[in-house]
């Protein structure tokens, strides 16, 4: 009875109705984008547009500042890229009128943790290089309070998912490449 | 049942999406779409119905998958989604009404019983099923698609593993009844 010919016959033998099927993908294919609300295309113009102003603003700082150590003028570079990026994925969003989950989730999160582990490293460089110890060691405790709240647990985090997740899927594999193998064998035998 | 390979390899598509390898969500979709479909459209009065039950379906799976830690457990619980969205679709349905357990604890009976299906064709199954209360339909289509076990089928339709062995008992009989007679007939 519980074979599995049987099983995909009697799936085989429910029909379903082209159309509604045809209806249904194309929801499932929208199902990770969410239409921009009013408020939401507010809030993502809001943001393109202090982006925008940011982009300009340290452009302008990094330019213009005179004797700015190497590594401050590195910063208002990094604060440039990070607002083009930005202003790049806010203009796409805006145009395409809503917020796909699969890509535009993934994207925000790199964007916020590499800029902020970007200067943060900065801010540790700059502080153990500048001339006013005081300052310096300032930014020193700063940046390794910082690191110590958000960086370090999120990290040791990821790190021990990464483990478990690598050491589960090597098993699951195992057993995957094992039941193929059976099932070959059993149709051979058959 | 599903082959054991295409179990493991369920398992590893939930592990990728757990990941935040959303992609592989359609991977999923692709390998529980017809089984899903089949087992909702068995819980819903239309085709039309049992189409929107799935998009809530996959909509729920996709916002809990994350959370699901035994993996192992990951048909069941597709299954036990699928019935709670069929459930919350249509609260006002007579039909539905009659899936939500009445209390009744009906004495334990042999999850085999008398009827062996096996040598019954497919076609004849999926007519007769058409045939049976929405109560024992259900059971035995989890029976005969994912060969689920007396104690999950309990944990999907949320009854005591009794009253499944007394449904699945009286589906088997009633079911044999209903193919054999539709046999007489031709």
């Amino acid at each position: 009875m519980n074979d599995r010919s049987i099983r995909d016959r009697l799936l085989e033998a429910e029909k379903r109705d082209p159309v509604l099927e045809d209806r249904f993908k194309k929801e499932m294919k929208k199902m990770t984008e969410h239409r921009l609300t009013p408020s939401g295309k507010v809030v993502w113009a809001f943001t393109t547009l202090v982006a925008a102003v940011l982009a300009v603003f340290f452009t302008y700082l990094a330019i213009t500042v005179q004797d700015l150590p190497r590594l401050g003028r590195v910063g208002f570079i990094e604060g440039v890229l990070f607002s083009i990026a930005w202003i790049i994925l806010g203009v796409r969003i805006l145009k395409k009128g809503s917020f796909d989950l699969l890509r535009h989730d993934n994207s925000i999160n790199s964007l916020v943790f590499g800029f902020v582990l970007l200067l943060l490293v900065n801010m540790l460089i700059l502080g153990s290089q500048i001339e006013d110890r005081t300052l310096g060691n300032q930014m020193i405790i700063c940046g390794a309070v910082f690191f110590m709240i958000f960086g370090l647990p999120a990290i040791i985090n990821m790190r021990v998912n990464r483990m478990e997740y690598t050491l589960r899927q090597h098993l699951l594999n195992i057993e995957l490449k094992m039941a193929e193998l059976s099932e070959r064998l059993g149709m051979k035998t058959d | 049942m599903i082959s054991e390979s295409d179990r493991i390899r369920s398992q590893l598509i939930a592990l990728h999406i757990r990941n935040g390898e959303n992609k592989a969500f359609g991977d999923l979709v692709s390998l529980w779409e017809r089984p899903l479909f089949y087992y909702i459209r068995k819980l819903s009065k239309c085709e039309e119905d049992a189409w929107d039950v799935m998009q809530e379906t996959w909509i729920r799976i996709y916002r809990g998958i994350g959370k699901l830690n035994e993996l192992s457990s990951l048909p069941a619980w597709l299954y036990r989604i699928a019935r709670n969205a069929a459930l919350n679709y249509n609260r006002d349905n007579r039909m539905m009404d009659d899936l939500v357990e009445d209390g009744l604890d009906i004495e334990a009976i042999g999850p085999g019983g008398d009827y062996d299906l096996s040598a019954t064709d497919a076609e004849a199954i999926h007519w007769g099923l058409k045939q049976l209360p929405v109560k024992q339909r259900e059971v035995l289509v989890l029976l005969f698609l994912e060969e689920f076990s007396i104690d999950e089928i309990a944990s999907i339709t949320g009854v005591s593993s009794g009253t499944v062995k007394s449904r699945l008992h009286y589906a088997k009989k009633a079911l044999h009844g209903f193919i054999i007679k539709e046999l007489g007939n031709e």
